[in-house]
């Protein structure tokens, strides 16, 4: 008997070994998702990438001051609260009590010390965001002061944006740099645990991060697995091995489940308007008025995209919706065409870096067969993606020649799309010749960067997009419409500006 | 032993003369596919129904006329931008041929003679040659296409010297070794004993010998750098569009085989049949120029 009860007594404390065993490990592990984007991250330093796939890593690792929430407001992040003191001075309280996740305090010295070095160039890639800032003052441990060179209406934006995510200040100088590449530490929703480079990358939700609001993190786990070929990442999808996949194309949308949300980027070309035929501006509307963008949205892009014209995508500050593209209409072309002068047609050259989007050579042959009907003779060349960025970097585009790019406000802002590129230092500015419309926009863009009204600055904008309208300094087609191609059990809400955060992901059980 | 070389050399003319009398039939049926598609290059202006750059977008993807959806009028359905694939195959042709015949024959020539060459000389200039071989091989090929079509830019001519680059070094290390144990043979030492001249020698003696090599050697080149210019034009560094070619055909087509089979079907049988037929006929002729077998179909 006694025996007997012993050994009852012996298997019930197994069983309850065992389920102690099991227990907690499994409320540990809880969900893991795996997302798959063509290329892997170049860096986990986020001074030195405004890579749309890179920013990614960032956004989930590390905590911004400002930060835009799922509808493209601005929420406080690490900053609890922001007013600006004058014209050019804002005071700044940051959230008490943030541990990086080493259990480092999160201060006032770590947000100085990673401003500083991201607003000096050589330094880090994204100087320019931070150049309109003058001085930091450290007042106190949660509490800094920004003085900025000039009236800065966008300073709670600036500190949103690439390059703003906070680090301890150890890791600011050019050896702590080159660890934290290797080695993130932030303060983010998910802490980095490992990383093979091109295989996978795996992060952890960070229990303690303020931003959960009392509830356990749905998404415990992510994996992160680059796939570059567009079939495999579809293959891997549709066998359940990933959850989330990125660049989707289009035509695809019918075999897998998707999560669509117009994106903050637009599809567009530039072009060198520096000699005729192309400095003229009846020549930039004919091209325009001779490509069908709605047929284009719809067969070749699957209707994911919205036309668009006045230079701004639909999320942006300043963005003018009296503006209505220029409709298909070929004879149109033709009239203006040799109302230029040139009835006999005219000769134009179409660059694209191959993979800059999804069916980009298609949209370009698309587009040289749309216009060789009215005589617009374009020979097309795809070139290597290093190729185009050295294209792009020098500014060589040549005369009479037109290049895709899709540009991005991370600012969400006309500063930070149309005045970046249209600038006289921009990649498209340089080929916009200084003539009476174009020096009117370089003055209203001036002006509104510094004026502080945002009802002014609004008025300044309308008049700027309608110049860029009637110009067509650029070949303006439409506003993209972000796609994710995602498992049976996610759900998020996808956002316009491409970014991929974990904290905002549920999973069903 | 001169007699030895100048009796192949009679059967070769010989053979020639037979073949005239009765076509081989492994020549003939490979030779078919081959026939058509450089028929189709040739007359691809009056062949293809259609324009092979103009398409409707609104009526892209649609399939081949057998199968139900097609647009009337497109007989192998159309690509992803509504063009008709059969015109664009026609049209391909040309491109693809012109492209990858052309480079095999600069490569196949130029590789060849310095094979002969070096083998035959051996000394200062095989050890150089032999180093640069080896240093572009050791070299990514794609690598060493990007920079030379970024300086050049990226025209049919430019393509066709790039992807002869690519192939010469084959011809030249097997055509080397072979001759480097051929120049050993007693007749080659006999006509250097005669006084014959070295071209003589080379192009008389060792070239016949090897010729089937080359030939077989470059009819494999010919789907290889069909495929090769298809890489090319992936990275934007080929075939520009909307110029078509099967190579970029195909690849255009890889992400949508699921939903339109036919776009990477047909270029892709296309290249097969072609390759293959080329690879028949390559085996046919080297048969009919080998002087072994020629001696063996005598004595047989």
């Amino acid at each position: 008997m006694v025996t007997t009860s012993m050994r009852w007594g012996l298997y019930l404390l197994f069983a309850a070994a065992l389920v102690l065993a099991v227990l907690p490990a499994d409320a540990q592990r809880g969900v893991e998702i795996t997302i798959a984007q063509p290329a892997d991250a170049t860096t986990m330093d986020p001074a030195r990438s405004t890579q749309v796939l890179t920013v990614n890593y960032f956004v989930n690792l590390y905590d911004t001051l400002t930060r835009w929430d799922t509808a493209l407001k601005l929420r406080p992040g690490l900053a609890t609260a922001w007013k600006s003191v004058n014209d050019t001075t804002w005071d700044i309280t940051l959230r008490p009590g943030v541990k990086f996740h080493d259990g480092t305090p999160l201060t006032a010295e770590d947000v100085k010390a990673v401003y500083e070095r991201a607003r000096t160039p050589g330094k880090s890639v994204v100087a320019a965001g931070f150049a309109t800032i003058e001085a930091i003052e450290v007042t106190g441990p949660t509490a800094l002061r920004i003085v900025t060179k000039k009236p800065d209406p966008l300073m709670p934006v600036r500190m949103a944006q690439m390059g703003g995510y906070i680090y301890p200040a150890r890791f600011a100088s050019d050896e702590g740099a080159k660890e934290l590449a290797r080695k993130p530490v932030g303060s983010g929703a998910y802490r980095f645990i490992s990383w093979t480079k091109d295989d996978q990358l795996v992060m952890e939700a960070n229990r303690d991060w303020w931003g959960w609001g009392g509830k356990p993190p749905a998404v415990d786990r992510i994996v992160w697995k680059p796939i570059p070929d567009d079939f495999a990442r579809l293959s891997a999808l549709q066998r359940s091995e990933v959850d989330v996949i990125t660049n989707v194309l289009p035509d695809q949308m019918k075999i897998i489940r998707t999560l669509t949300v117009p994106a903050t980027r637009t599809v567009t070309f530039a072009i060198n308007t520096t000699q005729p035929p192309a400095s003229d501006k009846r020549v930039r509307q004919a091209m325009h008025y001779a490509m069908d963008v709605h047929s284009i949205v719809k067969n070749l892009y699957a209707g994911q995209g919205k036309p668009f014209s006045g230079g701004l995508a639909d999320t942006d500050f300043g963005y003018n919706p009296e503006l209505k593209p220029y409709p298909y209409d070929p004879e149109r072309a033709r009239k203006l065409l040799a109302e230029a002068g040139h009835a006999s047609g005219i000769d134009v050259t179409l660059y694209a870096g191959s993979g800059t989007m999804v069916n980009d050579k298609q949209l370009l042959e698309t587009i040289a067969d749309s216009w060789s009907k009215v005589g617009i003779r374009a020979r097309i060349e795809m070139m290597e993606m290093a190729a185009r960025q050295k294209m792009n970097n020098e500014r060589t585009l040549p005369p009479n020649s037109l290049m895709l790019i899709n540009p991005q406000s991370t600012l969400l802002d006309a500063d930070g799309s149309l005045w970046r590129l249209f600038h006289p230092s921009g990649f498209q500015g340089k080929y916009w010749a200084g003539n009476q419309p174009g020096q009117r926009f370089h003055d209203l863009m001036e002006q509104a960067r510094y004026t502080l009204d945002e009802k002014k600055r609004k008025e300044l904008y309308t008049e700027a997009t309608r110049i860029v309208h009637d110009e067509k300094p650029w070949l303006e087609l439409f506003q993209e419409v972000v796609i994710y191609g995602v498992s049976k059990r996610m759900t998020f809400k996808p956002r316009a500006d491409y970014r991929l955060i974990g904290s905002e992901m549920t999973v069903a059980k | 032993m001169a007699v030895v070389a100048g009796r192949a050399d009679e059967l070769l003319i010989a053979d020639v003369a037979t073949r005239r009398r009765r076509v081989p039939w492994p020549l003939v049926l490979p030779a078919i596919p081959v026939t058509i598609a450089v028929l189709a290059a040739l007359a691809a202006p009056w062949l293809a129904p259609h324009s092979p750059t103009s398409g409707d977008l609104a009526a892209r993807l649609r399939p081949p006329a057998w199968v139900e959806g097609a647009v009337p009028g497109r007989l192998l359905g159309t690509d992803l931008l509504g063009r008709d694939l059969l015109s664009r195959l026609i049209w391909g042709a040309r491109i693809s041929l012109l492209i990858a015949l052309s480079a095999t024959v600069i490569g196949a020539a130029v590789g060849s003679l310095i094979g002969l060459v070096t083998g035959y000389y051996r000394g200062r200039v095989d050890r150089v040659v032999t180093k640069l071989i080896d240093v572009q091989l050791a070299f990514p090929f794609v690598l060493l296409a990007i920079a030379v079509i970024a300086v050049a830019g990226p025209k049919i001519p430019v393509l066709v010297i790039v992807l002869a680059i690519g192939s010469w070094v084959g011809h030249a290390r097997i055509v080397r070794a072979l001759v480097l144990s051929l120049r050993e043979r007693d007749y080659v030492q006999a006509a250097h004993a005669l006084g014959a001249a070295t071209p003589r020698i080379l192009f008389r003696h060792l070239l016949p010998e090897i010729l089937s090599v080359i030939v077989v050697l470059a009819t494999f080149d010919v789907g290889r750098i069909i495929i090769l210019e298809s890489t090319l034009s992936f990275l934007g560094l080929g075939v520009q569009p909307p110029t078509p070619s099967w190579g970029s055909d195909l690849r255009d087509a890889a992400a949508y085989v699921r939903q339109a089979w036919w776009t990477a079907a047909f270029p892709g049988l296309a290249i097969m049949i072609v390759v293959l037929g080329l690879n028949l006929v390559g085996d046919a002729l080297r048969d009919a120029l080998d002087p072994r077998t020629v001696d063996a179909r005598a004595r047989g």
